[in-house]
């Protein structure tokens, strides 16, 4: 393995939530401003080939430095602390409602001690329920178990840092953009009220297993007959369960001597156990499902600006490769020859590689002329004219090209070749479009070593440099 | 993916070929553009990755310079049975390390590599020089893709070079303008590849798919920091006490930094958008973007521009007239802000929270006066907005030129955008110039994402 100088290593497929994590922190942070990250981001480009890795190293590398690792690192190992502290603000809460029924005396409501303890639980599921169903949980993230529990970790005493508040801030945000804000919270909230429920169902057995009790129920307006039904209604899914079902004659008078108030215990804890604890268990069963599922797919937002930002400044180090390099000779060498002798008193206008529609010949031009020819360019067109020029030897040589054609090396090779057969031999480029195109060709003509070649890009002028050749 | 499908790119010099590769490739800084003959003169890979692994390697090769005499030459070679032999002929031969030394690289490339590109600068005439090149690419016996370049160049010569390369049998080409692309044209050359290389269809679709995907994602970014820029635009609400509100001089200074503040904010995005889209702000400087040289800028304030954005606003009144206190003081795009947060603050109450409220009235009760941007300068920042974003879009990394200010054309298509706006007036605290962390407010982030979903089509619309 490569060993990288801020010691990077590959993030393992099961700590891939934790490097997101990192990398929306340290994206958060830097909205204050950006941190130097020039070897960190060479570290992740070498180290990582995808898009997303990448960005995930360069968080992750970024994280460490700035000691986010420690802090979640911190979090993980305090969580559990934390949810058993919140258990028993819940177990408090829910048995302190019983509390004041069973606690009062030997006589318990049984109907009111019902509803104070599967009020508080059952209210709480009500809302994760709206939160779930809403898909929004707007009031659930803020006041569930979960929230403040991350509220709680940030805070933690300890070496605290302010960064771990905006990773507190950055686990809510990247949950609620998953849309399984809900979900995770309600992890927490199950377990913490799954704990609280098991200590209040043992609490209960605890206090009927070794005190005397009296389960009664009161009323002032209702009649027997709604406590019957209520308690059957009640006790029909715990006895589908196993708990034992109160039979109707206890129910009737439970104040009677010598009724068997076992049965009627047992449906008071049997609906604590169905109503509170097994609804409790199954969604948190689910959540955490969902929660895991979820933490699976955990994915950067790449569309992002931040990200995209990144990602531009990744791609402009991926570097190209020079395969076949260049071995140009500096200058070939070209004998500077003698300027060949005129045979002719006039002179030749040869246009070369001039578009079909170009106007042919360029005028004005001088009267007497040994040779007007245009030719496209074959090899043997070049060959003929080279041919005739060879034979007539001008006194003076116009070559006439395309101004906004690119000069190469064909050309450079025919020019070449045409100044041996004239003593002066000129340029002249026509129709240009702005003066780069002439700038061009001159730039090309001192850089080919052709200087010695006049240039024009006037017709008049051209015409008058020819007529000049003469006497 | 398996061995990446190698391509070379050729062609006659400064017929674009590097530029072609820094479009194909998005890499700005990949090789060197110039207008001069023969810049690149040895032969450059560069790959275009898909999700981290090499897809395609592109190879850049220098141009074709003197096919003719190299026809001419190769053509007198003797005992090659086949066209590739003539080609491997005059690779071992001396001419190749001679005078052909450039031509030789490049159809030693062609023998390897699995397809050629051959760029054509459309402008040119089909001249006996270019046949020559087509010939001697017809020798190396690889699939060639015709890329003609310029196409949209008034001195286009498109259709004389489409009849030349179908008499050389090759029909499928693909029209390509390096300076300025179309949109999807990307698409259509990994496309008309893959009916060159049938085995290699599968891997051409992925990055036509990975392509269409980055598109999108750069799209959405750029939808994204337009869209925080007008978000926290509309919830600027600058208090002045009423005894600054009087002395002209205080009020001019107030006004002026609102003013400075305001650019800032719209250049910062202007910068951020280059970025997304690659372009690092000191390549585009200030000669060559006009986005950056301010002439946008001058838009913003100037009254002539806000009357005729109010116009197509439909607000009628000329601006400021219709917002009392203003008009006499006239700020020119800044106004104070009681007409307009009333409306939006009363439709949104519910939604918006109540705290508002209570700011206004405190406000009202001590006479504070507060200055918000009028809908007429949002309405020409987005129109501008909406204008680099396509011009961005539709921008090939090689371009040297400008990117085109178009007019400042969104008409009716930005009043819905203009709307949703309005729910961030009553919300001075969404002002990311103000408030920092206001940014991670989820209703604000649901505003961004709701005015990038506006923008959507608008953008869209521009780019067909």
């Amino acid at each position: 393995m490569t060993v990288f100088q801020n010691g990077y290593q590959p993030i393992p497929p099961g700590e891939r939530h934790a490097a997101v994590l990192l990398t929306e922190t340290v994206r958060r942070i830097e909205q204050d401003g950006p941190l130097e990250d020039q070897d960190v981001m060479r570290e992740a480009f070498h180290a990582e080939t995808g898009n997303e890795e990448r960005l995930l190293a360069r968080g992750l590398l970024l994280g460490r430095r700035l000691q986010l690792d420690a802090d979640l690192a911190r979090w993980k190992r305090a969580a559990w602390g934390v949810v058993m502290l919140l258990a028993l603000l819940a177990f408090v809460s829910a048995y302190g409602a019983a509390a004041a029924v069973i606690g009062s005396g030997r006589t318990v409501n049984a109907v009111t001690a019902f509803f104070a303890l599967l009020a508080l639980p059952t209210l709480t599921l009500v809302i994760w329920l709206l939160a779930i169903v809403s898909r929004g949980a707007a009031l659930f993230g803020y006041l569930s178990f979960g929230n403040i529990l991350l509220w709680l970790l940030a805070r933690l005493p300890g070496e605290r840092r302010p960064q771990a508040l905006v990773m507190a801030n950055a686990a809510h945000g990247l949950l609620e953009r998953e849309r399984t804000l809900a979900w995770a919270f309600g992890v927490v909230s199950h377990a913490t009220w799954t704990l609280a429920l098991v200590l209040v169902l043992s609490a209960l057995g605890f206090a009927f297993s070794f005190q005397a009790y009296q389960l009664t129920w009161e009323t002032t307006i209702l009649d027997a007959g709604f406590f019957t039904r209520f308690v059957t209604l009640t006790g029909t899914l715990p006895h589908w369960l196993g708990f034992p079902m109160p039979e109707p004659d206890t129910l009737r008078a439970p104040a009677w001597p010598g009724t068997d108030h076992r049965t009627f215990a047992w449906w008071l804890m049997g609906c604590v156990f169905t109503y509170g604890l097994l609804p409790r268990v199954l969604v948190g069963v689910m959540s955490w499902a969902v929660w895991r599922r979820a933490i699976r797919r955990l994915s950067l937002d790449t569309a992002e600006p931040y990200y995209r930002k990144l990602l531009v400044r990744f791609e402009e180090m991926e570097a190209s490769l020079v395969v076949d390099k260049e071995q140009r000779l500096v200058s070939e060498a070209h004998p500077r020859e003698d300027i060949p002798k005129a045979g002719n008193e006039d002179g030749a206008v040869v246009g070369f590689e001039l578009p079909p529609e170009a106007a042919w010949p360029p005028s004005p031009l001088p009267a007497r002329l040994a040779l007007v020819e245009r030719i496209a360019g074959t090899f043997a067109e070049r060959r003929a004219v080279l041919d005739r020029l060879s034979a007539i030897r001008p006194s003076s040589l116009l070559l006439v090209c395309h101004a906004r054609s690119t000069p190469d090396r064909g050309t450079e090779r025919f020019f070449r070749e045409a100044t041996r057969h004239s003593p002066r031999t000129a340029l002249l480029l026509t129709s240009a479009s702005d003066g780069n195109d002439v700038q061009r060709w001159r730039e090309w003509m001192a850089q080919a070593g052709l200087d010695s070649i006049a240039f024009f890009d006037d017709v008049p002028v051209a015409a008058g440099w020819m007529g000049g050749g003469h006497g | 993916m398996a061995e990446p499908i190698q391509v070379a790119v050729v062609g006659h010099t400064n017929a674009g070929k590097t530029s072609l590769l820094r479009t194909l490739t998005r890499r700005i800084a990949f090789g060197e553009v110039s207008t001069m003959p023969g810049t690149t003169r040895h032969v450059e890979a560069v790959d275009l990755k898909v999700n981290g692994e090499s897809a395609v390697r592109f190879f850049d090769t220098p141009g074709l310079e003197d096919a003719v005499s190299l026809l001419d030459l190769m053509k007198m070679l003797d005992n090659c049975p086949t066209p590739p032999d003539r080609v491997r002929a005059f690779l071992r031969g001396p001419e190749a390390r001679g005078a052909f030394e450039q031509e030789a690289k490049v159809l030693r490339k062609m023998l390897e590599v699995d397809a050629g590109m051959y760029v054509i600068d459309t402008r040119e005439a089909v001249l006996p020089k270019f046949r020559a090149e087509i010939e001697i690419l017809t020798w190396c016996a690889r699939p060639v893709m015709p890329v003609l370049n310029f196409v949209r160049d008034g001195r286009s010569r498109k259709d004389e070079w489409l009849s030349t390369l179908a008499a050389y049998n090759m029909h499928a080409c693909v029209q390509f303008d390096a300076v300025a692309p179309f949109v999807g044209s990307e698409q259509l050359l990994y496309h008309d590849m893959a009916t060159l290389m049938r085995e290699r269809r599968a891997d051409l679709s992925r990055v036509v798919e990975h392509l269409e995907f980055q598109r999108r994602e750069r799209l959405a970014a750029a939808r994204t920091i337009v869209a925080d820029l007008l978000v926290s635009l509309a919830a600027i609400r600058h208090p002045m006490t009423p005894e600054d509100f009087a002395d002209a001089q205080k009020r001019e200074k107030f006004i002026g930094d609102l003013r400075a503040l305001v650019l800032r904010a719209s250049r910062t995005a202007v910068e951020e958008l280059l970025a997304v889209y690659g372009f690092r702000s000191d390549d585009a400087d200030a000669a060559m973007l006009p986005w950056l040289d301010g002439r946008w800028e001058d838009d913003l304030f100037d009254p002539e521009t806000l009357r005729d954005a109010s116009r197509k606003l439909g607000t009628g009144a000329a601006v400021g007239a219709a917002i009392g206190a203003a008009a006499d003081i006239a700020l020119a795009g800044l106004s104070l802000g009681t007409a307009t947060a009333v409306g939006a603050a009363i439709g949104g109450l519910a939604s918006q929270g109540w705290g508002q409220f209570g700011r206004r009235l405190a406000n009202k009760v001590r006479g504070v006066q507060e200055l918000t941007l009028e809908n007429e300068v949002l309405y020409v920042l987005a129109a501008h907005m909406v204008d680099l974003m396509a011009a961005l879009e539709l921008r090939g990394h090689a371009a040297q030129g400008k990117v085109q200010a178009g007019t400042a054309s969104g008409t009716a298509e930005l009043k819905p955008l203009m709307a949703t706006l309005q729910a961030s007036r009553a919300h001075p605290d969404w002002s990311l110039l103000q408030h920092r962390g206001a940014r991670h407010d989820q209703r604000r982030r649901r505003l961004v994402e709701a005015i990038g979903e506006a923008l959507r089509p608008i953008v869209d619309a521009r780019l067909r």
